[in-house]
């Protein structure tokens, strides 16, 4: 069996410290195949896009472990040198809001 | 196609219009700079025009141009005779008003003896003067074409002849004259003034007195010790020609220089600051685009050659238009613009520094930028 593109083992991910903090992501569990096609549902402030930033390593995670194409990216820290290498090799992007100014008129 | 260039594109209008104006922010700092430039060169117009080797004028002065300056005028032959000299001539040396076709204007009067040291070094139309007094030969600055009349004083005179960038330390044109017309211009006193000045006798009554001698020497005497033989005249002092030129630049137009010198300096500095305020509120313009360059994970350089390729081409579109701009405006400036190869290309390199310096501000901005300020959500 191949190994998944995806794999993100019970990622948490909260947000500030003390009596403000907010746990946005509690041990999250996902997998996913080459060639899947995966949507993410639910109410606004459960964290979908928070969990995209982590797995996309804009933010980073304050537990668990996250894996991309079989290579650990994060597990307690980040186990890659060059983020923005791997962003730039490995990851896509489609914006929720594209705007006239993201990058529409550069080639 | 290059990133900067199509960041440009897509705001073409507004790049154009900030080169334009920091192109003439730059036109002022340049002309700021050719006119100090101006100032100094036209203080030696004379004198270099002249090609005196040496200047013989009143004992304890420093003229004619820094000091008053009277000595008689057969002071001249005196120098002529002088181990080294080849050659002497008398000038007097006096700012008027005169009457011209076009109204009153501002004119330093030179007198010479044609045929001796004094004269035009180059005519530019006409021809120089002749043996028939009152002709005059006036600098295309006076404004006055050939054949015109210029009233000074009781008489009229006639233009036969015009130079090209003559002028004195004050920027005024100079005329050429017979030594004789000027001296009668000079100190013949009105009729009453000069019963008045016999009756006191307070002297005066001479009138072969004329404000300086210039020489020229053989190839190889040494001005300095030209200049010492002539100081043994108790009534004479001498300069050597690179005194004179010192006297000039650091004596006579000195606070003008400095003045200029130093807004010159504040321009500048005022250029600089408002080139690195520009390029920081480009930059700063394009915070998301650059967040989303590194979201997608373009590296450090290509942030930074965003930055830097616009700051000089924007320094550099403003720097042409400045030199377009001061190029074709300067001979509409009352006095000299004087910018030489050497000031154009070191003004070049000011800006070119001023914008290296003016991204770097920018550049640390920009790489303090977060990738996710990219995510609208
Ligand atoms: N940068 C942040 N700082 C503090 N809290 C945040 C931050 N980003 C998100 N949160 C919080 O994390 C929770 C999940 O947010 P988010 O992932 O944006 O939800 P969704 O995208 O599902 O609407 C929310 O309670 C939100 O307030
Ligand atoms: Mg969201």
């Amino acid at each position: 069996m191949a190994v998944p593109i995806v794999q993100v083992e019970r990622l948490s991910k909260t947000f500030g410290a003390g009596e403000t903090a907010v746990r946005a992501l509690a041990e999250v569990d996902l997998v996913v195949e080459a060639g899947e096609v995966v949507g993410l549902k639910g109410p606004s402030g459960s964290g979908k896009s928070t969990l995209l930033n982590l797995i996309a390593c804009i933010q980073e995670p304050t537990g668990g472990r996250l894996s991309i194409g079989g290579e650990t990216v994060w597990d307690g820290q980040w186990r890659v040198a060059d983020l923005r290498a791997l962003r730039r090799e490995r990851i896509g992007f489609i914006f929720q809001f594209p705007t006239p100014s993201t990058m529409s008129h550069w080639p | 196609m290059n990133l900067a260039l199509a960041d440009i594109r897509h705001k073409l209008g507004r790049f154009v219009l900030t080169c334009l104006g920091l192109g003439l922010l730059m036109a002022v700092a340049l002309s700021m700079v050719g006119i100090y430039q101006g100032v100094v060169s036209e203080a030696l117009a004379l004198s270099r025009s002249l090609r005196a080797d040496l200047w013989v004028v009143e004992s304890g002065t420093r003229g004619p141009f820094a000091e008053a300056s009277r000595i008689p005028g057969d002071v001249r032959e005196m120098v002529a005779r002088l181990p080294g000299v080849a050659a002497a001539g008398a000038i007097t040396l006096r700012t008027a008003e005169a009457q011209a076709p076009q109204g009153t204007i501002r004119v330093q009067v030179i007198g010479y003896e044609p045929g001796r040291p004094g004269g035009p070094s180059a005519i530019s139309t006409g021809r120089g003067l002749g043996g028939t007094r009152f002709e005059i030969v006036a600098d295309a600055r006076s404004g006055l074409p050939l054949g015109a009349t210029l009233l000074l004083g009781r008489h009229r005179y006639q233009v036969v002849g015009t130079t090209r960038g003559l002028v004195s330390s004050g920027g005024d044109p100079l005329i050429f004259m017979h030594l004789r017309d000027s001296q009668d211009l000079q100190f013949r006193l009105a009729p009453a003034a000069a019963r008045r000045a016999l009756a006191a006798a307070t002297g005066g009554g001479g009138t072969d007195t004329v404000n300086a001698i210039i020489a020229r020497l053989h190839p190889g005497a040494d001005p300095a010790l030209v200049a010492e033989i002539a100081q043994r005249w108790k009534h004479l002092a001498a300069l050597t020609d690179r005194q004179q030129s010192d006297l000039l630049t650091m004596s006579v137009v000195n606070r003008a220089r400095v003045q200029l010198g130093m807004f010159t300096v504040v321009l500048l500095f005022v250029s600089a600051v408002i080139i690195a305020l520009i390029i920081y509120t480009m930059t700063m313009d394009k915070l998301r685009e650059i967040a989303t360059l590194k979201l997608i994970g373009a590296p450090d350089r290509t942030i930074i050659g965003l930055v830097l390729q616009q700051a000089l081409l924007l320094g550099g579109m403003a720097y042409v238009a400045a030199v377009a701009i001061v190029f074709s405006a300067r001979d509409v400036f009352p006095r000299a613009v004087v910018l030489g190869p050497g000031e154009v290309t070191a003004m070049a390199g000011v800006i070119a520094v001023i914008c290296l310096l003016g991204s770097l501000v920018s550049i640390r901005a920009a790489l303090r930028i977060e990738p996710q300020q990219a995510l609208g959500g």
